[in-house]
Formats: C-alpha cells, sequence, structure tokens
C-alpha cells in the first residue's frame, strides 16, 4: 500500500517536472528584426531547427515572430531556410537557450546580389568623355582604331532591383554623345547589364 | 633622541608630499580630429589660433594652462568645403580630467540638387500624373505630382543632398503617362552652392 503511494507520487512528480520542461509550452517569442540592403527581394523563409518551424517571411517585413512560444532554456537555431531570389541573407544572435535576453534578438540581414552596369560606346574619336550613374563616374577613352566600339563598366556594381540611369557628365573634344534610351534609365535585373548604348557623333 | 629622529623624518616627509603637489600642474589643450580632409581649419582657444593642415587626426595648443583653469576650444575658420565641430570636450576646466580631451568632427559640406519642371499637367480626366527623376543608383530620386504644380509647372528638389565634389546625373526614371520628358542641365560637379537649375521639360506623347 505505502509503495503504490509513493509510486503514484513519483510519477506525479515526474509529469510535474516534465510539463515544467516541456516543449512548446513555454511563452518566449522567438523573433527578431530583418535589415536590407538594397531593395527588398521576395522568397525569404526562415526555420527554427531545433523545433522545425519554418516561417516565411512576407516581403519587406523588417520583422518576425515564431508562431511557436519557446519554453525557458529551449534550445533554438534560427537559419535561412529559403534565400531569396536575387539577395543574399545572413542571421546573427541566431543559436541560443531561450530566455528573455536571446529570444528577441535575432538578426537577419539581406543584402540584394550586386551587378555590374556597363556597355558599349559607339562612334568615339574624341577625348574626355565621362559617363555618370549619379556620383559614380568611369571615363572612357577613343579606341586605338578609329571607329571600333569602346566597352565601359561603372566603378559601382548596382544592386538587383536598385535603379541606374547614365548620363554624360563631360563630352569628348568634337563630338556629342548620348545614352541610347532603349536600357537608360532602368532598373538592375538578376544578372550583370553591360547592354547600354551611347552614341557619339561629331559635332 | 629617537623622538627628534621620529620628528625630522616626519617633516621630511610632509616636504616631499607638498613639493609633491608643488609647481602649479600644466595641462595642454588638445583633442583628437575626424575626417578632416581638407586644408583651412583653424581652432582657436584663449586667444590662440592654431591652423590645422588637411589629414590631421590630433592637435595640441602651444599654450598649456594651469590646473583649474577654464577654457573653450571654438572653430575660427572652417576648411574648404567642409564644416568642422567641436562634438565634445569644448569647453572645461584643466584637471577635471586627467587631460583634456576633445573631439572635433568634420563633415564635407553637402547641397541640395533641384530646379524647375514645366508641362506636367493633370491628365484629361483629372487624375494626377506623376514623374520619377533619378541622381544615379546611389542619389536618391525625387517624384514630381502634377497635383503639386501651378499650370504644369513648379519647383523640385531630391530629398538626398549631394556633397561638394561629387557628381551628379538625373534621367527620368519613370514618365508620366501620356507626356514625355526630358531633363537639361541634368549633369554636373556639386561645387559650393546648391543646385537650382535642372529644367524638367515634359510635352505630350
Amino acid at each position: 500500500m505505502k509503495s503504490s503511494y509513493l509510486r503514484a507520487g513519483l510519477a506525479l512528480l515526474c509529469a510535474v517536472i516534465l510539463s515544467a520542461c516541456g516543449g512548446g509550452n513555454g511563452n518566449l517569442q522567438l523573433s527578431g528584426t530583418i535589415t536590407y540592403n538594397g531593395v527588398a527581394k521576395a522568397g525569404l523563409a526562415l526555420v527554427n531547427k531545433s523545433n522545425g518551424e519554418k516561417l516565411p517571411i512576407t516581403t519587406g517585413s523588417t520583422t518576425f515572430v515564431f508562431t511557436k512560444l519557446l519554453g525557458n532554456d529551449e534550445t533554438f537555431d534560427v537559419e535561412i531556410d529559403t534565400q531569396p531570389t536575387g539577395a543574399n541573407c545572413t542571421v546573427a544572435n541566431n543559436i541560443n537557450k531561450a530566455n528573455v535576453y536571446t529570444v528577441y534578438y535575432v538578426a537577419v540581414t539581406c543584402t540584394a546580389t550586386p551587378h555590374v552596369l556597363g556597355g558599349t560606346v559607339k562612334g568615339l574619336r574624341g577625348t574626355g568623355l565621362v559617363l555618370a550613374n549619379g556620383a559614380d563616374l568611369v571615363s572612357v577613352l577613343p579606341p586605338a582604331t578609329a571607329g571600333a566600339d569602346v566597352s565601359f563598366t561603372f566603378p559601382a556594381m548596382v544592386s538587383d532591383g536598385s535603379p541606374y540611369g547614365g548620363t554624360v557628365l563631360a563630352q569628348p573634344a568634337g563630338q556629342t554623345c548620348k545614352f541610347d534610351s532603349a536600357l537608360n534609365p532602368g532598373t538592375m535585373g538578376s544578372a550583370d547589364q553591360k547592354g547600354l548604348i551611347v552614341n557619339c557623333v561629331n559635332n | 633622541m629617537k623622538f627628534s629622529y621620529l620628528s625630522a623624518v616626519a617633516t621630511l616627509a610632509a616636504a616631499a608630499a607638498l613639493a609633491g603637489c608643488g609647481g602649479k600642474a600644466q595641462f595642454t589643450v588638445q583633442g583628437s580630429i575626424n575626417g578632416l580632409a581638407n586644408n583651412g581649419l583653424v581652432l582657436a582657444s584663449g586667444g590662440e589660433n592654431l591652423p590645422v593642415a588637411s589629414g590631421a587626426t590630433s592637435f595640441a595648443f602651444k599654450r598649456q594652462i594651469d590646473y583649474g583653469t577654464d577654457y573653450l576650444i571654438t572653430v575660427q575658420h572652417q576648411p574648404d568645403h567642409m564644416t568642422c565641430a567641436v562634438t565634445s570636450g569644448a569647453s572645461g576646466s584643466a584637471g577635471h580630467n586627467v587631460s583634456i580631451q576633445a573631439v572635433v568632427s568634420c563633415a564635407q559640406n553637402e547641397y541640395t540638387l533641384g530646379g524647375q519642371f514645366t508641362g506636367l499637367t493633370a491628365a484629361a480626366d483629372g487624375t494626377a500624373r506623376t514623374l520619377v527623376l533619378l541622381n544615379g543608383s546611389a542619389g536618391g530620386s525625387v517624384t514630381i505630382s502634377s497635383a503639386s504644380a501651378t499650370a504644369g509647372a513648379g519647383d523640385f528638389v531630391f530629398g538626398s543632398t549631394v556633397a561638394d565634389g561629387q557628381a551628379y546625373g538625373v534621367t527620368v526614371l519613370t514618365q508620366p503617362a501620356g507626356l514625355f520628358c526630358t531633363v537639361t542641365n541634368g549633369t554636373g560637379v556639386m561645387h559650393e552652392v546648391a543646385v537650382s537649375n535642372l529644367l524638367v521639360n515634359c510635352v505630350p506623347q
């Protein structure tokens, strides 16, 4: 009789202890912030590898909260489940044991993929041509063989989804050059944009 | 005999201690400088002017001041194309801290980029038409609406400023529906004053 009481008591105690530690019965919201370098791209999904919860992120969202609550000392490991198209995201403060000092500070940083911006100058004969994409400048010298095309590349890359607009800051001697409007201004796509055309004519 | 030795030693010790304090401590009015990339900066303190060359990361006035003397560091003359300010420790009392450590921070002057637009009228049904101007990939954009225009004309200014010495190149990123706009004076290099001579002219397509 005595021993069966003891057993029942032990079982109860075990149950209480287990439920105290129990997964999913906590009250801590695993959450954090998302910062963007360049345009926010679609497709990001996070995962808490410790409990398997996946969380798709609304494009452009700057905060996120996992729906499964964590208990004190429950481990979490937030990773990128799916990278957005055209950007790369990294996580920090993402692996720890859950408590009020750890669960709210997962930091995700997404950087839109940079691409090269450039193109071809046609008909350039004079020296002094300077092309600009805002403050980013490139000087273009005439070709060794008169009449040949000259390619140019802006020094600064442009992020996927960011706009660009090339202008002629300085005209070459004796000529007037102009950007062809077909691709300029425009928005950087998912690959390098080396197709800008600048046409030069003699004055 | 014993006692007199003791008192002699005590006197000596007291004298040594006093000498330790003695001769008023001298402090150099000094500090660090961030971001100074042009010549022309002159700092002033207590009537002394101190020219500081481009690239300097620290400064120290020649004249030292006594413990307890108040000091005040001011910018007497700004460097070319930049604005400097004493961002911390501009004034105080010598000896309040172990040494005087002011901070002078300098930043390149920045100016606004803007101009006038014409021909940006509302559509026939009265809906406003907008155009977006772009200053390259990193220079920001400005959206102009016919709603803010008087007879299709008005002024605009970019939200982002352009640093002195930096180039700008403005293009029409988004044309208004049914209109075609062109930019005149769209490129140049910012120098000393705000640019307000950009002209955007829109004509029906």
